[in-house]
């Protein structure tokens, strides 16, 4: 069910700039939500008229079909998607009980693709991936998933005696974030970096759980085949106060300083608002890229840690973390998921769309990047880092 | 006596000796398991209480007791 308005997503960095693009593309009388205060949603749009989202690079429209074709047809537009409003129900069939109540619309998947591929801007990017490799240090990857039959994938078990099958699912999960294919066998695209080589390494056993010896020994082969993105969705909790651990900094310096970056993510042991833990190890680390999870309001998760902890203890980055549909080992084929581990895959895909788009963006080059490729949320940087991570266009 | 799993970060200067350092890491007792050239870092096991000597061996900048890991779905 639609409202008859439309969302539309503004290219990142306009602020409020953004207001008079709209209003010479599409004749639209734009008013800025921060005129508003909180009070905004009360406020009846009429026809031809918006409402400029500045921080969120969003806005909320009421355009004629004239107006939506003007700003879907006129080149350097500052829309990047135009997406009816939905109606959203408190007691839907789709489970939407971890999502944030909240004034921003609940996004869903569509036949497209994903809510974290459109919320990411992964469905317009121009780019796919080609050519650059990407680790994915997990419970490895069913090898026979026909959504990867086509892929150039390297494969490695460091869980001694077991082979690189991923018998557990999170790491056919975080893969198929990443890397998954542009047209899978069924359903809609799921996959960020549908042309990038794969290298996987079982680094946790079927249990997803694992030890320090198997993850640098993942590390070390993910840097010596020239990843230049490793993404290790898995982590170690740590105490308010704690440090981060010196080996996996001087290991990821120089990982980034031989072209890799690795990205972990936030994790899961808060329980928002009443309960926040800080950034866990490998997270806690400054040169490694840390991810929190959003729900489909684009709010902080509640399970999301936090940045608590200085040096290095700070969120990075945030990205698509409830209600994350992706592969599964067979026979299931599908599953959805929640967490930051399936955050982190978001910002190791769009991180390999960076590497295409710029062939020297490596190591270090790359991480800027990446941090700067975000669009702002109301949510604090201690919850969201610098924002929503995004795919470059 | 405990012996706890170790991995050793070797310094960014000492990296081509990381084989003279494991050496030296050996006669503290500390049992061999991989050398991780590319990223600088030894693992095996030692002794809880001779980790501070290795801590202060030469081309040494880092010792951790091993840790363990979980995927972090919610």
């Amino acid at each position: 069910m639609h409202t008859g308005r439309q969302l539309a997503l503004l290219r990142s960095g306009l602020g409020s700039s953004a207001a008079r693009m709209l209003r010479n593309a599409a004749g639209l009388r734009m008013a800025l939500s921060s005129d508003f205060g909180r009070g905004f949603l009360r406020t009846p749009l009429a026809p031809g008229e918006g409402v400029l989202f500045e921080r969120l690079g969003a806005a909320l429209l009421c355009a004629d079909p004239q107006q939506t074709q003007a700003l879907a047809a006129r080149a350097g537009a500052p829309v990047l998607m135009l997406e009816p409003e939905r109606y959203v129900r408190a007691h839907s069939l789709q489970d939407v009980s971890a999502d944030a109540s909240g004034s921003m619309p609940l996004l869903d998947d569509t036949p497209s693709g994903t809510w974290g591929l459109e919320a990411t801007r992964t469905l317009t990017s121009r780019y796919s991936g080609e050519g650059v490799r990407v680790a994915i240090l997990d419970t490895g990857l069913d090898l026979g998933h026909p959504d990867f039959a086509e892929r150039t994938i390297v494969a490695q078990s460091f869980v001694a005696g077991v082979p690189v099958d991923d018998v557990n699912g999170h790491g056919t999960f975080c893969a198929g974030v990443a890397c998954g294919p542009r047209v899978p066998s069924q359903g809609p695209r799921y996959g960020v970096a549908p042309a990038a080589d794969l290298c996987i390494a079982k680094v946790l056993n079927d249990d997803a759980g694992g030890i320090d010896g198997n993850v640098l020994a993942g590390i070390e082969w993910a840097v010596r085949s020239d990843c230049a993105v490793i993404c290790l969705s898995l982590g170690s909790p740590v105490a308010l106060g704690d440090s981060y651990p010196e080996v996996y900094e001087h290991v990821a310096a120089r990982a980034l300083a031989a072209g890799s970056m690795l990205i972990a993510p936030a994790g899961n042991e808060s329980q928002r608002p009443d309960t926040i833990a800080p950034v866990e190890h490998p997270a806690n680390c400054p040169s490694v890229v840390a991810i929190g999870a959003l729900d489909r309001r684009l709010a902080v998760a509640s399970f999301s840690n936090g940045g608590l902890n200085p040096d290095g203890g700070e969120i990075d980055l945030a990205a698509p973390g409830i209600c994350i549909a992706s592969a599964a080992p067979r026979p299931a084929l599908y599953q959805t998921g929640s967490g930051t581990s399936m955050a982190a895959p978001f910002a190791a895909g769009i991180a390999a769309l960076l590497a295409e788009a710029d062939l020297f963006a490596r190591g270090a080059r790359l991480r800027d990047l990446l941090l700067k490729s975000f669009m702002a949320l109301p949510d604090p940087p201690r919850d969201v880092g610098a924002g929503l991570v995004q795919a470059p266009q | 006596m405990s012996r706890v799993n170790v991995a050793i970060a070797v310094a960014e200067e000492a990296r081509l000796g990381i084989y003279e350092i494991a050496a030296a890491c050996r006669a503290f007792g500390f049992q061999h398991l991989a050398t991780l050239a590319d990223i600088g870092v030894l693992t095996g096991s030692a002794e809880l209480e001779m980790l501070p000597r290795i801590r202060r061996l030469p081309g040494v900048v880092a010792v951790e007791i091993e840790r363990e890991f979980h995927g972090k779905r919610h």
